[in-house]
């Protein structure tokens, strides 16, 4: 009886978290159309763990994984071992504690929004609360944004469900204060889940401090020990991902922080030449500061990620693996649901409209810092207030459209609006998005991997180019490669760049490296693979010479790596 | 105590004009240059009268055939009494437009003033109007096209007072009659406007539409007026010439859209399938491109922090309008959620006014755009006076009032300054191409020495060099008209004139024409001199930069 009164009690949220678990865990294997070096890595140190109880380089459990040098927070590499374990070391195992993430996410912006109505009860009628957070699930639930960063082994994913759990039990600790130590252990297990946790997780706790600054005031007084023993617990959890800022394993930070990128000497000097200025002038400081340069090259980031170009049109314009082919962050229909969004959301006023705006501001600025002109990744938590915004639009105009002379009319119009924008972004992702650029994805190495593995004892030694997209890594995950024999002869060569990933270069018979052809072409007796650049048709006709044993294809049809044996 | 108020309101409304005047005026005639089309309007002018016809021999033209870009006529018509009383000069060219600059920002404060007419702010009780015609007096965007005969400017004037007489006018026939004329000569001064002014008038219809329900006789004979002077117009487009301009920097003028949807249809593995059709057909692109551009238009880095992407159409490092506007702007946008009684027509007009530019393929656009300036400007002295009002929170306490005050006028004075820098300091220098410099030295030098020589061949780098010629030289249009050919259009859409009199232009190529040109004067570029040429003046522009090495043949 009881799970019948709350199957049909929820049924609106239950088809919600369903429609949001088909959109994530369909063909999740293979859209996207190949794991990316990030996620084989995530996944093939979640086996290493599993079969070994150590890291692809022998560490013992360790919190931060050193993998390609970028030193990745390992939470999600723990919780991929389960999967694992169950399920075998397959795409779809390392892609799928992400989409569960994701799914749950969608419940927990439900559960968020009618958190907050509980507490203002006198104000929000039940209906209307009601309303709120289901719009804000479906809403969430069908996002392009989210739904992109599900899909995949995005750490950032993981962690913005970690925040909203923060979020959640901070809201529930107003009530009860004994949830602020869950508040505060999910907030720093953000840390140990994504680098870019530290700011980003930073900032919403004071967004939640600003909100609710009379509650945190009377728990400073109250609840002096709780809330000491909480940030204490929450201390703990994220100390070793707090003192690797000491141990110089945070050199990417300083790489792409947008503070490290000043104006070239002599553009500044040439222009300070017109006017016969010089550095240290009081012309100088009052109008051609580094400060004030460094100022607008920031505030044109945060401007950047409110742009119709990123949200609507383009999205992630620097980095096009971060989004789906010609299609912004956020639904078409967005642009509508935003703005009476903002109209709505200011013409009321209580914590949540708070919360959402302050969020709303701060939430870029991960993204924002860095030298990136937009990074969908690092401003992730933005789609939360956004979400929240196009709520409350999508509220509004369910109620004014009443109001008008054809209410069925407008109501039909309104959900063609939406349904069209998202069918939209549906063909955009799951037909486009393989397609339209599968080199974005590293496609290929799976193919390299899968015609190499069965004649690889055939050759003296195997040549594969060395790229960024660290093959090695593919070979480990797809060969599933016994994890001991490995961590024997890991060994990563830093890069020359500090701060910046690494390469391996050998395993077993195989070595990762440049591919000349002039003079690997006499390298008799050996297998190479590369890209049709390095390997061109053209050299490598002769039968007598060569045998081209395979060209792998990307999706769309153009030969990315040609795997040849040198007779 | 009213009496002193009202000539404090008086005085202050006085001392915003003036410093409009000056922003507007100062070094007026030679910064920056004068550009092929501002000289294009003044030798029109001049020929029309003349001659009483336009440079090509056309006669009392409606739209001027110009580089063959038939540029819409009112501004050459507003010129006219002023090459008549002036003379030839960069002054007769740019006053009207710097006179109406100033104009404009006193109609925005009657303007202001009608929809929000509460005396309230600050110990002076001012209005918003003062707010929006002061912050109008120092805007960027504005002070920039008021600064030459840029004809945008004198329709966003036409359209403001049209705005102006259209509220007036509710009651008052013969406003309204006037405010249908206003709309409608916007119509003949700038192409962009005829987009956004039907627009902007429907818009004001619908917001409007009780008064004109009670007065629709009024209405509609005002309709009536502004549909006559709409007539020779009309007639005008008619012309296939002329509306191949406005396609020539259409929307559908550029290919990427187009060429997407083979694209896209081509990754459904299906070009004739029903999906892939209703998805990626021109509708849909073109419609998604058009949505792009015009959310271009409110992008922060294109308003705040760069401004448009054209040298000419921008100042180094300054967004079309001040940093402290993002404030403004967004405190004003706040207040007007909270209160919107009386905003209809300014925020319709807000987001109207860049539907034009966003149907052209360069996007965000300044000039096209540049009605947006005064609805921005409305709304931001709304976030000012809101601003002041905060004040009052500290109540009796001097201290900080004088502090938040303080902190205030700096910003505004600190970002007002700066524009000024990089106006008049960083923008010539910054940009050298951005303008015709050069050109006049050129021609003083030419003119000077010209007798001794054949021929005068001078280098095309820089955009249209023959109609600054005559500009300059303030040549004879009755020996111009007849004895010139125009060339074909480029890719761009523009013709230009190879030669008349002696003058000929041409990108000098030294090996080539060096020979064949003896007693001649070869005018070119540093690049396309070589140094050992018998070089005997080098013309430097205002700026400082070296633009053309003269050599004698």
């Amino acid at each position: 009886m009881r799970i019948k009164f709350f199957l049909v009690s929820h049924k609106w949220l239950i088809l919600i978290v369903f429609l949001a678990a088909l959109l994530r865990l369909w063909k999740l294997e293979s859209i996207p159309p190949h794991i990316t070096p990030d996620e084989a890595a995530l996944g093939y140190n979640a086996y290493s763990i599993l079969k070994t109880t150590r890291d692809e380089y022998g560490k013992f459990l360790p919190v931060i994984f050193k993998s390609f040098g970028d030193y990745k927070p390992g939470l999600y590499v723990y919780l991929t071992v389960p999967f694992v374990a169950i399920l075998g070391l397959t795409e779809f195992t390392v892609r799928l504690p992400s989409a569960i993430a994701g799914v749950f996410a969608v419940w927990l912006i439900f559960k968020i929004v009618s958190e907050f109505f509980s507490k203002q009860k006198d104000q929000q009628p039940t209906a209307e609360k009601l309303h709120l957070g289901h719009i804000a699930a479906f809403l969430l639930a069908i996002n392009p944004w989210h739904i992109h960063f599900s899909r995949g082994a995005w750490e950032a994913n993981m962690s913005l469900t970690l925040t909203l759990l923060g979020i959640y039990f901070f809201l529930k600790a107003l009530e009860k204060s004994k949830f602020l130590v869950l508040s505060s252990l999910f907030f720093s297990l953000t840390l140990l889940a994504y680098q870019g946790a530290k700011l980003s997780s930073s900032l919403v706790i004071l967004v939640l401090i600003v909100t609710f600054s009379k509650e945190v005031k009377s728990w400073l007084t109250f609840e002096k020990k709780l809330l000491t023993g909480s940030i204490v617990v929450g201390l703990v959890i994220a100390s070793s991902v707090l003192f690797s800022f000491s141990r110089g394993e945070t050199g990417r930070l300083k790489v792409f922080s947008v503070f490290s990128y000043p104006r070239p000497h002599e553009y500044l000097q040439n222009f300070l030449d017109q006017g016969d200025e010089k550095v240290g002038s009081l012309s100088y400081y009052l109008f051609h500061s580094e400060t004030l340069n460094f100022a607008r090259g920031v505030m044109g980031r945060w401007f950047n990620h409110f742009s119709g170009r990123f949200l609507f049109f383009e999205g992630d314009y620097q980095n096009p693996r971060h989004s789906a082919p010609n299609h912004g962050m956020l639904l078409l229909s967005d642009l509508v649901l935003l703005v009476l969004g903002i109209y709505s959301l200011i013409r009321k006023k209580n914590k949540l409209t708070l919360f959402t705006l302050l969020w709303l501001i701060l939430s870029p600025l991960p993204a924002v810092l860095s030298r990136d002109q937009v990074h969908s990744i690092r401003a992730l938590n933005m789609v939360i207030p956004l979400i929240i915004l196009s709520s409350y639009g999508f509220q509004y105009s369910l109620q004014t459209f009443k109001a008008f002379k054809y209410p069925r009319f407008l109501l039909l119009a309104f959900y063609l609006l939406v349904t069209s924008s998202f069918l939209y972004y549906l063909d955009s992702y799951f037909i486009h998005l393989p397609k339209h650029n599968s080199k974005l994805w590293e496609y290929g190495y799976k193919q390299i991997v899968e015609t190499v593995t069965p004649i690889q004892n055939r050759f003296r030694k195997v040549t594969v180019q060395q790229s960024f997209a660290q093959p090695y890594i593919y070979f480990l995950f797809y060969q599933k490669y016994d994890p001991t024999t490995y961590q024997k002869q890991a060994e990563l060569v830093e890069s020359e760049f500090k701060g910046d990933v690494g390469y391996v270069e050998h395993l077993d018979n195989i070595v990762f490296g440049p591919i000349d052809w002039s003079v690997n072409r006499g390298d008799h007796g050996s297998l190479m693979v590369g890209d049709p650049i390095r390997i061109s048709p053209e050299d490598s006709g002769d039968t007598n010479l060569f045998d081209v044993l395979k060209e792998i294809n990307y999706l769309d049809g153009v030969t990315a790596f040609r795997v040849v044996e040198v007779k | 105590m009213i009496q002193d108020l009202r000539l404090k309101h008086k005085l202050i409304l006085a001392a915003i004009l003036i410093l409009s005047v000056l922003l507007r005026f100062w070094r007026f005639g030679d910064y920056p240059a004068l550009n092929a089309d501002e000289a294009a309007i003044g030798y029109n002018a001049y020929a029309l009268l003349e001659t009483g016809k336009d440079e090509h021999g056309n006669l009392w033209p409606i739209h001027f055939q110009s580089f063959n870009d038939y540029k819409p006529g009112l501004y050459f018509y507003l010129v006219l009494p002023f090459v008549k009383v002036l003379g030839l000069n960069e002054w007769a060219v740019r006053i009207p437009n710097a006179v109406l600059g100033v104009l404009t920002v006193y109609i925005v404060y009657f303007l202001t003033k009608d929809l929000f007419p509460k005396k309230e702010i600050g110990i002076w009780k001012l209005e918003i109007g003062h707010f929006a015609s002061f912050l109008l007096a120092i805007n960027p965007w504005h002070i920039h096209f008021s600064r030459g005969g840029w004809e945008v400017n004198t329709a966003t004037f036409f359209i403001t007072l049209g705005i102006y007489l259209f509220i007036k006018g509710q009651k008052k026939i013969s406003l309204l009659m006037l405010s249908a004329l206003s709309f409608v000569l916007t119509l003949y001064t700038y192409h962009a406007a005829r987009v956004v002014v039907p627009l902007l008038v429907f818009g004001a219809f619908y917001i409007y539409r009780d008064a004109f329900k009670r007065n629709f006789k009024n209405y509609m004979f005002a309709a009536l007026v502004g549909l006559v002077a709409l007539l020779p117009l009309l007639k005008d487009l008619t012309k296939p010439e002329i509306t191949s301009r406005a396609a020539g920097v259409g929307l559908f003028a550029d290919p990427g859209p187009l060429a997407r949807i083979d694209e896209q249809r081509g990754e459904h593995g299906n070009f004739q399938g029903f999906i892939p059709k209703v998805l990626h057909n021109k509708a849909v692109n073109y419609g998604l491109a058009f949505l792009e551009n015009y959310s271009d238009h409110f992008h922060g880095e294109f308003l705040f922090l760069s401004g448009d992407e054209i040298q000419r159409s921008k100042v180094p490092e300054t967004g079309q309008m001040y940093l402290f506007d993002i404030l403004f702007l967004t405190v004003g946008f706040w207040a007007i959620i909270r209160n919107p009684k009386g905003w209809g027509l300014i925020l319709c007009w807000l987001f109207v006014a860049p539907t034009a530019a966003a149907l052209t393929f360069q996007s965000p656009h300044a000039l096209r755009a540049h009605n947006m300036v005064i609805p921005l400007t409305i709304v931001s002295a709304a976030g000012l006076a809101e601003i002041i009002k905060w004040g009052r929170g500290f109540g009796k306490n001097n201290y900080f009032l004088t502090i938040y005050f303080l902190l205030l006028t700096s910003l505004i004075a600190w970002q007002f300054t700066r524009y000024l820098h990089m106006y008049y300091t960083h923008m010539a220098k910054e940009y050298p191409f951005s303008s015709q410099y050069g050109l006049k030295e050129l021609v003083s030098f030419v003119n000077a020495n010209e007798g001794k020589y054949q021929n005068i061949i001078v280098t095309d780098r820089y955009d249209q060099p023959y109609i600054l010629f005559l500009f300059y030289l303030k040549y004879p249009p009755n020996n111009f008209q007849n004895f010139h050919k125009l060339t074909q259009k480029d890719k761009f859409g523009f013709s230009t004139v190879r030669n008349f009199g002696k003058f000929e232009f041409k990108s000098i190529a030294w090996d080539t024409d060096q020979p064949i040109n003896a007693n001649s004067l070869l005018i070119g570029t540093d690049q396309e001199i070589p140094d050992v040429a018998n070089i005997i003046a080098e013309i430097y522009g205002a700026n400082g930069y070296k633009y053309f090495q003269i050599v004698a043949n």
